[in-house]
């Protein structure tokens, strides 16, 4: 569980401390102050393995194809483009710091041999082409630190490689899965994890929450045509299954989140967004589930929200947990971003009395 | 769900409930001439503490310079005073905030450091032991006729049974009930229609600190 948080020249973060986040972390505050780039900030440490992380990111905004410059895949993620700074992410987990720090690194030439791992992502390449590298330091609770290179192979210019001096699997690896707002959710690979759940014979677990905002859903199935593998819900009344997709944003919304909970434990959740495609009256049963189920699975869940009705259904329905809850409001004063950080009873306050706390 | 409030003006006054809010609500209109000051309702003395730990969090506090929070004495005007001494602190340390702790009540800090001047209200007033914001109000009626028959009404209702826990209120309301024109009026109604004379010496204090905001 990430406890405390420093992001430094990452997106529209100078200098952020996050202190005391919870096992339920809801984050609001106005347009445009860094709700998803938090997020981005910390799945930049959790997920810095892989090549794509960072073009995961623009893609999540809706940025499919990018020009292959330092300039468009690098600069970016640094505050104010500047990309001779240095971005740092420090996280404590579970009681552990670690960080990375990111950087640029125009001479890097990775010998083939070095290479450990491609992913696809479609880039189109009408411009010069350089070793688009940015190093990355990750510094260990033990001090130690493994020093990987995400860059752009100009010889494989479709395929972001990341290549590491030491074995990745060194890094040691946090679970966590990011849940974007505005994208669907990838229905492959969240077969994949209910998969893992079916196998283990639990699959009702999801099935009971999602009857939260379904209550005719009898069942969740796996179904295979072709090559694709879907969730397919069966309802009462109904003679066959249907794809949770097409059932509504909000079912496969909380599909989504299900599964990354219970599928395997001790996982970090970033969603953006929460309340997006569910109805505000269901929400409080919502946030009785998630909580039950994150304390069972011992995963933290991190989301945000522009929502004052989701914010009071979260203080209703946790009304069993409230030290697990905190909420963040991020607060922009001329450029400098700050996180006001409120507990489970200074909401209350705030709902009964009624103030903008958002 | 009526919308939440954010804080829109640099002078707030916090309130302890609604009868309280809608007095300063009037009070300001009357004693001030612009309408620069925000008042806010913290509910009961038990929320101050996590309302003053919410109000440093919220957007635009960091252009408020001035807070003045009010209360009843009740039983005891020291305990009240350290109360909201604790509120202040108990926000400070959560929230690193650096709001000036007053030292005693109708009193604004005088915080070289601080841009922000803060007083606090104990009704019904500055040296009073005890008592209430409602006491306040009858004490600028006292000699009013009108008492002598509220006081009998009382006393009466006292030998059929009745207890009066909280007597100033039974008196007061039964009071604006003895006027036609103010038959279910709070205090609040009650200020705007000078039913308190607004320049009573009683009120000077309360007058000041509203002006001096």
């Amino acid at each position: 569980m990430i406890t405390d948080v420093l992001v430094k020249n990452f997106k529209c973060f100078k200098s952020l401390i996050v202190p005391e986040l919870g096992r339920i972390t809801l984050i609001s505050g106005r347009n445009n102050v860094g709700k998803t780039a938090l997020l981005e900030a910390l799945f930049l440490l959790l997920d810095m393995r892989n090549p794509v992380t960072v073009l995961n990111q623009y893609s999540r905004r809706g940025i499919k194809q990018i020009t292959l410059t330092t300039e468009a895949i690098w600069g970016p993620i640094f505050c104010d483009y500047a990309k001779d700074g240095e971005i740092l992410v420090s996280l404590t987990i579970n009681g552990n710091p670690e960080q990375v720090t990111v950087r640029f690194n125009r001479e890097f030439a990775p010998p083939p041999s070095m290479t450990v791992q491609t992913e696809e992502q479609q880039i189109s390449t009408d411009e010069e082409l350089t070793t688009l590298a940015v190093e990355i330091e990750y510094t260990a609770k033990s001090g130690e630190k493994i020093i990987l290179y995400h860059f752009c192979d100009p010889n494989n210019q479709s395929r972001p490689t990341v290549v590491s001096k030491t074995k990745p699997s060194k890094i040691p690896l946090q679970l966590a899965s990011f849940l974007p707002s505005k994208e669907h959710n990838q229905p492959g690979e969240i077969a994949k994890q209910f998969s893992n759940l079916a196998q283990q014979d639990r699959e009702n677990e999801a099935v009971e929450f999602l009857r939260i905002i379904e209550p005719r859903l009898e069942s969740l199935k796996i179904i295979t045509e072709g090559p694709n593998s879907l969730v397919h819900g069966k309802l009462k009344d109904l003679t066959r299954t249907l794809p949770i997709n097409f059932m509504g944003e909000g079912m496969e919304k909380l599909l989504a989140l299900i599964v990354a909970i219970t599928h395997s434990p001790n996982r970090i959740i970033l969603l953006d967004e929460i309340e997006n495609g569910l109805h505000y009256s269901i929400l409080p049963k919502i946030w009785e589930a998630l909580g039950k189920a994150l304390r069972k699975y011992n995963c933290q869940l991190i989301t945000t929200t522009h929502s004052y009705e989701c914010l009071q259904a979260a203080h209703e329905g946790l009304s069993e947990m409230p030290e697990d809850f905190r909420y963040i409001r991020l607060h922009q004063k001329d450029d400098e971003i700050s996180a006001k950080l409120s507990n489970y009873d200074m909401i209350g306050t705030a709902i009964k009395t009624n103030l903008e706390v958002r | 769900m009526p919308r939440p409030e954010p804080i829109e003006k640099e002078k707030l006054i916090l309130a302890e409930g609604r009868d309280a809010y809608h007095f300063f609500c009037h009070a300001c209109n009357f004693y001030r001439e612009v309408e620069d000051v925000q008042v806010m309702n913290f509910g009961g003395n038990d929320e101050l503490p996590n309302f003053l730990s919410d109000l440093t969090n919220m957007d635009k506090f960091d252009e408020v310079n001035t807070i003045v929070i009010s209360r009843d004495a009740e039983t005891d005007a020291d305990a009240a005073i350290m109360s909201i001494q604790d509120a202040i602190k108990h926000a400070n340390n959560k929230n690193s905030a650096n709001i000036p702790i007053p030292q005693e009540s109708f009193k604004y800090t005088n915080n070289q450091k601080s841009s922000m001047k803060v007083a606090f209200m104990i009704f019904p007033g500055p040296k009073l032991k005890k008592g209430t914001l409602e006491h306040l109000c009858l004490s600028t009626v006292e000699g009013d006729p009108l008492l002598e028959c509220v006081d009998d009404y009382l006393e009466c209702a006292k030998t059929k049974g009745e207890r009066f826990p909280r007597a100033h209120k039974n008196k007061l309301y039964c009071f604006l009930s003895g006027k036609d024109d103010f038959i279910g009026s709070r205090i609040g109604l009650a200020f705007k229609a000078k039913v308190w004379p607004p320049d009573h010496l009683a009120l000077e204090p309360f007058k000041r600190i509203i002006q001096e905001m």
